[in-house]
């Protein structure tokens, strides 16, 4: 992120901070309850904690404020690294749904083929040779080695 | 006396082939992913956190991480060196003379020196905490309610002040480490707090997970926008045994580092990333060639490399008598500690002091592993440096959805995982350290509880926290330190503008 994108993004979190701690305050005030101050509630600690967070936020979006404006400078191939990191996100989340359902093997194996062709874009014969070899090491270290439980898969039952 | 009969009993457990055979591999694996391009301390714990779970004995799974932490730090070390890519920030300084040592094809006798003063200084550091370290513990067993809230929220305010980034950046981050603490039931009144509904929530966030995803899956997002990419000096590191001229120009560095890192890493947020600062700083100021720093000086990596051991070693101290983890690295061993059903802090040597002693000796025996390991292994943890991040990315994306499924064998986790990943993510992009969310998550509990529990003993003043003498000495002692800091600052910021 450029130095103008960064003053930017963080005047926003700021103001998402302030919100947040306020939110945080006002629920641990309703729904937690606060309590007495020799037997403090549930929602005691929260609530000084969402007032902590919503002033440092305005803090944070003061100074961000006073800091000296910075000109813009498009960052470096910004645009074709953020293309590999949406697809390795949407990944991640594809893979942990699939999981349980599709089993350990199928979903790892779906995961790393699907990495190295979206991600990295490589070749057919190394894509297929990092993801056999990494989906049965895991297998190996995990499973076997480890004894740790690794699911089947409910869409083979 | 007593002394010397805890550590030859620890030294009996220690010796055990099963606490050995971990220790080794605690070292081992801790430098080989330690080596990895991105991956500092920090992440290097959490990916391999889970594997405590595997382990039935407290004490050799403490071990086992013990052995993973002071291996990760080496590892940080030769990345340093060899791709001017400091795994963590205590070994930024390393690469400054580190690199060019190794451009200038000395870099076997940079990671020989590396090695050898991480040794000596580990090795100083532990006898150290031999010392001190049962005084201390006595001495906070007179702890109550109050000053241990006073000691976790100094503490804490102690990482986010020192840590040298932005103070209100590192409040925050305690802040939401604190909230994310307090998800789930309340322990006093049963009430469940911000679950939303969800089963999973009611028993809060997992620390496992929280961790692998804030610094594991958070780094690899991370790269996967600035596609790591680093320069490999050389990978013919060539001898590691540094010439005779070598050990006269670092011996001094070595010692006068190893003093810097052990009493600076006891203070909480002190830790590796002052004290190696802090030896680089005082080295290039006592050099006769002062000029020959930033060119590859030896003593540039002697120093700060024993200085960041040293207080590795030392920042065992608070954690183990204090129950209060310095930096992030600890708070995982301190985490670690808890699944493990044994609470850190003043009673650990009386209730557990097979784990207190069995530790500290498996210290002892570890740097000599670390040695004995890393000399001869140099050349093949150079050929780590070059595992592409295309390979390590989704390998380490694989460890921590396997590792977080492992905890409870339920889907939610790999979900707050991600949650967790991306968080991480949003935090390294908007230059927030981690270090204090980590460290506030494990100490939240013992916050709540100590602050409700005061406050039921003072019938609700706040006034018991300056009263009592200890919590008042507490609060002293990180108001000097927070004044101290300020007015360093206002004189570098002075000094500058003139």
């Amino acid at each position: 992120m450029d130095k103008a994108g960064l003053h930017r993004a963080e005047k926003v979190s700021a103001v998402l901070l302030v919100a947040f701690g306020l939110f945080v305050a006002f629920y641990s005030h309703h729904y937690l309850k606060l309590g007495r101050m020799i037997t403090p509630g549930a929602g005691f600690l929260p609530y000084c904690i969402g007032l902590v967070l919503a002033l440092l936020g305005a803090a944070w979006y003061v100074r961000t404020l006073l800091a000296r404006p910075v000109p813009s400078v498009p960052a470096e191939g910004g645009g074709a690294l953020r293309a590999r990191l949406l697809p390795g996100i949407l990944l991640v989340v594809l893979y942990a749904w699939l999981f349980e359902r599709a089993g350990y093997i199928a979903s790892t194996v779906l995961f790393m083929v699907g990495w190295q062709k979206l991600v990295e874009r490589e070749g057919w014969v190394k894509t297929a040779i990092v993801s056999a070899a990494s989906a049965a090491f895991m297998y190996v270290l995990f499973a076997r080695l480890l004894r740790v439980f690794l699911p089947v898969g409910t869409w083979w039952d | 006396m007593e002394t010397i009969g805890g550590l030859i009993s620890g030294f009996d457990i220690a010796l055990t082939p099963i606490n050995l055979l971990f220790a080794f591999i605690g070292a081992l694996v801790g430098t080989a992913i330690g080596v990895l391009p991105g991956l500092g301390p920090a992440a290097t714990i959490a990916l391999l956190l889970p594997a405590i779970y595997v382990v039935q004995e407290p004490v050799t799974a403490i071990i086992l991480m013990a052995g993973i932490f002071y291996g990760s730090m080496y590892g940080g070390s030769t990345t340093s060196i060899l791709l001017n890519l400091p795994g963590e920030a205590a070994s930024v300084v390393t690469c400054i003379d580190g690199y060019k040592m190794a451009k200038k094809g000395r870099a076997g006798a940079a990671l020989g020196i590396a090695a050898i003063g991480s040794f000596v200084a580990g090795t100083i550091g532990i006898l150290g905490m031999t010392l001190f370290a049962p005084a201390i513990a006595g001495f906070a067993l007179s702890f109550g309610p109050p000053e241990k809230f006073s000691l976790a929220v100094v503490g804490l305010l102690m990482a986010v002040t020192l840590s040298g980034h932005s103070i209100t950046k590192g409040l925050v981050m305690m802040a939401m480490g604190l909230l994310l603490a307090s998800v789930g039931l309340d322990p006093i009144s049963g009430k469940t707090r911000f679950s939303f509904g969800v089963i999973e929530l009611q028993s809060g966030f997992d620390f496992v997970t929280l961790a692998m995803g804030v610094f594991g899956l958070g780094e690899i997002f991370i790269g996967l926008e600035s596609a790591i990419k680093a320069e490999v000096a050389t990978t013919k590191v060539g001898s590691v045994w540094p010439t005779l001229k070598d050990w006269a120009e670092s011996r001094m560095a070595i010692l006068r580092g190893t003093l810097i890192g052990f009493f600076v890493g006891v203070i909480p947020g002190g830790g590796a990333v002052i004290s190696s600062l802090v030896s680089y700083a005082v080295e290039k100021k006592v050099a006769k060639h002062p000029e020959e720093f930033g060119e590859g000086a030896i003593e540039g990596v002697a120093g700060p490399e024993a200085a960041n051991n040293a207080a590795s070693s030392s920042s065992f101290i608070p954690l183990l008598t204090l129950g209060i983890p310095g930096n992030a690295s600890i708070a995982m061993i301190f985490a670690a500690l808890l699944i493990k059903g044994i609470t850190p802090g003043p009673f650990l040597i009386q209730e557990h002091p097979e784990v207190f002693w069995g530790v500290i000796a498996s210290m002892y025996l570890g740097n000599v592993m670390l040695l004995v390991l890393n000399l001869p292994l140099v050349g093949l943890w150079a050929q780590l440096t070059r595992v592409p991040f295309g390979i390590m990315a989704p390998v380490i994306i694989l460890f921590t959805v396997i590792g977080s499924y492992s905890i409870q064998g339920q889907a939610f986790d790999i979900y707050s995982l991600i949650g967790f990943g991306l968080f991480g993510y949003l935090l390294r992009k908007l230059k927030f350290e981690p270090g204090p969310l980590v460290l506030a998550f494990v100490l939240g509990p013992m916050v709540e509880q100590s602050m409700r529990q005061s406050l039921l003993i003072s019938g609700g003043h706040f006034s018991i926290f300056v009263t009592r003498p200890i919590s008042l000495a507490l609060i002293g002692l990180f108001a000097v330190l927070a004044v101290g800091q300020a007015a360093f600052l206002v004189y570098k910021k002075l000094s500058t503008t003139n």
